[in-house]
């Protein structure tokens, strides 16, 4: 046994937990090598002594400071929480019942104030027929309705009869033999 | 956890005349995270003495070690519903005062940096107990005691941690494995490294003390 692997093998030793072979091994090379030995004794010593480390505790108002600090951490988040969620003040209810109730007065102020503007539909089937302003035709050119759509269709159309005549499927068509 | 163990949490209460103690770990969080609050004074009833051991050598400071300990109860409340049943609920508390010692550490040894340069070389981090006379042997075993600490404290880092939860806090492979997030085997290997450089440093030390 080498040396490096002895010191591997000192806390499997101590902790009784090598094999049979490794541990007859280990004494061997302990036997051998009286400063291993000694090494192997003194980890053991200081071992047991830290297990009688005194024992530290915690102070006799541990649990009030702690209480303490847990209702301030509480008092946080809920601040937090409510000033995240404050709409200019309000809470969101608050807040969309008071936004419904502005919009509503609001549509019913346009209602009631509002002549100038059509309000019904046939008023607004009259506006729709109305001819438009003499200034627009200087504008946009008068157009053939659907002209290019029309145009497009007959091109379509002329391209199928092209296709069905230019087709030609003589000498393609062979019959096979099973 | 079995449907009927859950089944049972269910019925559980700590209101009643049963004592604390007939329930787990495991089944205290689970009460706690169902926002039974005496629950959670029995986990920190439970933990605080041996987190408070565990931080205190860890960071050789009574009043931080404290103030760690109460860290990790106050996370504890405000993170209850990160607590997975598929853990063991010692590790996960252990885990989480670790990280806020290392935390604390680490801010402590960039303070430290600049106290250094003004303390003077005589200083020593350890001191004979003082108080009631003792006997000869008391004394020398309290030195032994004190040496020790002393010596975990000049460790690396991830041998001290190590070190405290195996020889001091007694705690088992598996449960060092989980808590350091490192394989069975890095924990087993580590332990041993970390006993044979304490006896280097308990070496050091003696020299220093004027023992040889």
């Amino acid at each position: 046994m080498e040396r490096y692997e002895f010191e591997d093998l000192i806390s499997d030793y101590l902790e009784n937990s090598l094999s049979l072979k490794k541990r007859k091994d280990f004494e061997l090379y302990l036997s051998e090598n009286p400063g291993s030995a000694e090494l192997v004794d003194q980890m053991k010593n200081t071992i047991m002594q830290m297990k009688s480390v005194e024992r530290v505790t915690t102070s006799v108002d541990f649990m009030d400071r702690l209480m303490n600090k847990i209702q301030v951490s509480k008092n946080n988040t809920r601040q937090y929480t409510a000033e995240q969620s404050a709409i200019f003040g309000f809470t969101p209810l608050y807040a969309s019942v008071m936004t419904s109730l502005v919009l509503a007065l609001v549509f019913v102020g346009f209602q009631l104030f509002s002549t100038d503007l059509p309000l019904s539909t046939s008023e607004l089937s009259t506006v729709a027929q109305e001819k438009p302003p003499a200034f627009l035709d200087q504008i946009i050119p008068a157009q053939e309705p659907d002209s290019g759509l029309t145009a497009v269709e007959n091109d379509s159309l002329n391209r199928d009869n092209m296709d069905k005549t230019n087709k030609d499927y003589s000498g393609k068509i062979r019959f096979v033999k099973d | 956890m079995t449907n009927q163990n859950l089944s049972n949490l269910s019925t559980m209460s700590l209101g009643n005349s049963i004592s604390p103690y007939v329930y787990t770990d495991e089944q205290l969080i689970a009460l706690f995270q169902k926002g039974d609050e005496k629950a959670y004074v029995e986990l920190v009833n439970r933990y605080r003495d041996r987190l408070m051991n565990f931080v205190f050598q860890y960071l050789g400071d009574m009043e931080l070690a404290e103030d760690i300990v109460q860290d990790t109860m106050l996370k504890l409340y405000q993170k209850k519903h990160y607590y997975k049943q598929i853990a063991k609920f010692s590790t996960w508390i252990y885990t989480i005062a670790k990280n806020l010692a290392y935390t604390e550490l680490r801010r402590k040894k960039s303070r430290k940096i600049t106290v250094l340069s003004q303390m003077n070389s005589d200083e020593k981090d350890y001191e004979l107990p003082s108080g009631q006379p003792e006997t000869g042997q008391e004394i020398q075993s309290e030195f032994a005691l004190k040496l020790i600490q002393a010596a975990i404290q000049g460790l690396p880092d991830r041998f001290k941690t190590i070190i405290i939860l195996r020889d001091i806090e007694e705690l088992s492979y598996e449960e060092i494995s989980s808590i350091l997030d490192v394989p069975l085997g890095t924990v087993k290997s580590r332990i041993n490294r970390a006993r044979l450089q304490l006896q280097v440093e308990l070496q050091d030390l003696k020299q220093k003390e004027g023992f040889y």
